[in-house]
């Protein structure tokens, strides 16, 4: 039997007046996501806010290729609502959300996600990142273009080439991870690493407990000046006993 | 022996770029991808129902799959005469030229 112990916090951050990030942790479910909106206020947090939604009301089938189907199915559905909608509303202004969802089962997970919110893990003190952003800055860093120095600092830094309401066909990404016991997963919008660097993550990953580092994380975005809404996820999975 | 699961997310990508650029259907997409995650968690493909619902001597059709549906041609029915149709077409046929004469018979007698 898994057990999972875990963390979620956002944050509307310093600069902004509005959060348009939405969080969800179903560990009955096995499931954890971020969502990060965009478009204003009452555009993006309802895209993301549809997703959680969506994501939430989700069973959890036996097979786990099924469970894959059955989120990537839900996030295609609120990208055709997000769309309907924003033509409706928002006259076929840009409403949408990226989003970043942890799939856990015994030994094993998946990471499904559309856009630049992120998958970490944290194992025998190293971080390694299980996500590829979604962005013009990660295909310029895989065709060598530039460096991952230059990409931290790169002008196009926020352009995302792929989100949850972005197009007709919504296309995920999916991979899978082995879990051993004591890993610990951060799931996170772009508020969270754009302040933070690789090693102020893992500083704040090695922290005892699943609360005391979301919450560490959480504090360090906001003191390096958090321009973003901030989200956390920190689930750790339990060591055997 | 469970598969190296940097291979596996290689496939994966490989696969999810394929779909994206229209190369696979989506249900061929689902399909393949499904084969990679049972085989990093260990389990047994799932059996769909759609699949089970099928007549065992034809191969499933997914409702996810638009390039099956377009595979069989839907043909044109109106213009295949079933025999029903063509009693109808007779009797209507008898029934006109039956009135037709009776105006004539009565537009004979009634004609001064």
């Amino acid at each position: 039997m898994s057990t999972w112990r875990y963390c979620a916090l956002t944050d509307t951050g310093v600069r902004r007046k509005h959060n348009e990030d939405a969080i969800m942790a179903m560990p009955a479910t096995g499931l954890w996501a971020v969502a990060d909106g965009m478009g204003g206020h009452e555009a993006g947090d309802l895209a993301s806010g549809m997703i959680v939604e969506a994501l939430s009301a989700l069973p959890r089938p036996d097979n786990f290729s099924l469970f894959v189907d059955a989120v990537e199915q839900a996030l295609q559905d609120v990208n055709s609502r997000i769309r309907a909608h924003a033509d409706q509303a928002f006259e076929g202004r840009m409403m949408g959300s990226t989003v970043v969802a942890l799939l856990l089962a015994e030994g094993y997970g998946a990471c499904v996600w559309a856009g630049d919110s992120r998958l970490y893990r944290w194992r025998d003190q190293q971080l390694e990142q299980l996500s590829r952003d979604h962005s013009q800055v990660q295909r310029l860093l895989d065709a060598g273009v530039i460096s991952e120095e230059e990409a931290d600092s790169h002008p196009n830094a926020n352009v995302i080439t792929r989100a949850v309401g972005g197009a007709v066909q919504l296309v995920v990404d999916v991979a899978m991870l082995d879990v051993l016991p004591g890993d610990r997963f951060l799931l996170c919008s772009d508020g969270l690493y754009n302040e933070l660097d690789r090693n102020a993550l893992a500083l704040g990953l090695q922290q005892p407990d699943v609360e005391t580092a979301a919450q560490n994380l959480l504090q360090a975005a906001l003191q390096a000046g958090a321009r973003d809404n901030v989200s956390v996820i920190v689930v750790e999975a339990a060591h055997e006993a | 022996m469970k598969p190296d699961v940097q291979q596996v997310n290689a496939a994966l990508r490989q696969l999810a770029e394929e779909y994206a650029e229209g190369q696979l259907s989506a249900a061929t997409y689902r399909e393949r991808r499904r084969e990679l995650v049972c085989a990093v968690a260990g389990q047994a493909l799932p059996q769909l129902e759609d699949g089970e619902a099928t007549h065992p001597g034809l191969p499933p059709v997914s409702v996810e799959s638009p390039v099956a549906a377009e595979a069989e041609p839907v043909m044109p029915v109106a213009e295949q005469a079933t025999p029903v149709r063509s009693y109808r077409a007779v009797t209507i046929l008898v029934l006109a030229l039956a009135m037709a004469g009776a105006a004539g018979l009565l537009w004979f007698v009634f004609r001064k």
